[in-house]
């Protein structure tokens, strides 16, 4: 003879709302990673102005109109490559930062160079002579990174830069930008922490924008 | 099997009888078969039709009774029941062929078989179904006495013969 039990259904209303819960927390996670990619994009690295953090340099779209002038390229280019956190890390080895710190001073002396001829000023700083310098200084710095008098190479290569944007920016009319450009002054650093170098970097970037949207 | 342990019921407490398909909150537990589109076959090899529904009981977690949908040829033939009700316990399950056998029931059967409308079963209905079979030969009941869940336990009317029993032969003999 035959039995045929029955059960109670198992209630499928809360699996149903903890999976609509679950693809509400997913897709805002993913929402919010898609929502700081466009943001990433759209910006091109630029923070917002209140976000700002000290020493952030803006770079400026190759586009962007100052007066009659446009900001030179190599100019933006150095600012977003000091902007860019990637190649910088506190806490990485020795040979990574001297990478960078070769690399930053070959785009400083492709800035300079531009800046001089925006000013008109190539021969009156040597523009060319100081190019060459910072990249036979960023060679030395790269392919003998084990070397021990880095630092005094380093405060050479950044002495001769402060030089040249201390008299491109003597021509402006803005006193508080005559300060800043004096303010890179290398002698102020140490460059016994890795941290000098970059806070020197960040402050010439800076201060070449702004001769650089001077009129 | 219907007993305390099983379900919440009380022993004396009065059971309800529902078609399945009513009961939006029960399912055919795992292990048993769900029945329904199985054919019916009586007396070894006479076809009464197809099994149409389910009538079970909620608080004692089983089906009761088979709600058959007797076929067209038989109807033709001189039957009047477009349905009729057979207790659970008077049938075995062949689940490989997908049929439902009844020993108890014959073409005779259809003369006075208590008429049943489709619907659902009401305590008269059942009792007529019950004293129909307490009539046959081949089933011992004891007298009807209600829906009561005492009265459809094992504890106190399984045999053989019984219309509720609760003992599982898949294609046994009884």
């Amino acid at each position: 003879m035959a039995e045929i039990k029955i059960k109670k259904k198992t209630p499928i209303v809360p699996w149903i709302l903890g999976l609509i819960l679950l693809a509400a927390v997913l897709g805002g996670v993913y929402f919010a990673f898609q929502v700081d990619d466009i943001y990433e994009k759209n910006n091109d690295n630029v923070a917002m102005a209140d976000e700002l953090p000290d020493n952030e340099i803006t770079p400026v779209d190759d586009a962007t109109v100052v007066g009659t002038e446009l900001i030179p390229l190599e100019v933006n280019t150095f600012v977003a490559f000091a902007n860019e956190e990637n190649g910088y890390e506190e806490d990485a080895e020795m040979g990574v930062h001297h990478e960078y710190t070769g690399k930053s001073l070959r785009y400083m002396g492709d800035a300079i160079v531009a800046l001089a001829e925006q000013k008109g000023m190539t021969d009156e700083i040597n523009a060319k002579a100081l190019h060459s310098d910072l990249d036979a200084a960023a060679d030395d710095i790269q392919k003998n990174w084990k070397e021990t008098d880095h630092a005094d190479h380093i405060r050479a290569a950044f002495l001769k830069v402060s030089t040249a944007l201390n008299k491109l920016a003597y021509t402006s009319n803005d006193t508080n930008l005559k300060k800043e450009a004096r303010d890179i002054d290398p002698n102020t650093l140490t460059l016994n922490q890795k941290s000098d170098v970059k806070e020197f970097i960040d402050k010439t970037a800076m201060v070449m924008q702004k001769i650089a949207m001077e009129e | 099997m219907a007993d305390k342990t099983d379900n919440t019921v009380d022993f004396y407490d009065e059971i309800t009888l529902e078609r399945l398909e009513d009961l939006s909150g029960y399912e055919i537990a795992d292990g048993y078969d769900n029945v329904v589109g199985w054919k019916v076959i009586a007396d070894k090899e006479f076809r009464v039709g197809k099994v149409r529904g389910l009538i079970a009981s909620k608080e004692l977690g089983r089906i009761l009774y088979l709600d058959v949908a007797v076929d067209e040829s038989l109807r033709k033939a001189g039957g009047v029941h477009k349905h009729i009700v057979v207790p659970i316990g008077l049938v075995k399950l062949k689940e490989d062929l997908e049929i439902v056998q009844i020993d108890s029931i014959d073409a005779d059967a259809f003369i006075d078989y208590p008429h049943y409308d489709g619907s659902d079963i009401d305590v008269d209905y059942e009792r007529l179904i019950h004293e129909y079979y307490e009539k046959h030969s081949k089933v011992e009941l004891q007298p009807y006495v209600g829906r009561e869940a005492a009265d459809y336990s094992e504890a106190t009317k399984y045999d053989n013969k019984t219309m509720y029993g609760s003992r599982f032969l898949r294609g046994a003999e009884f």
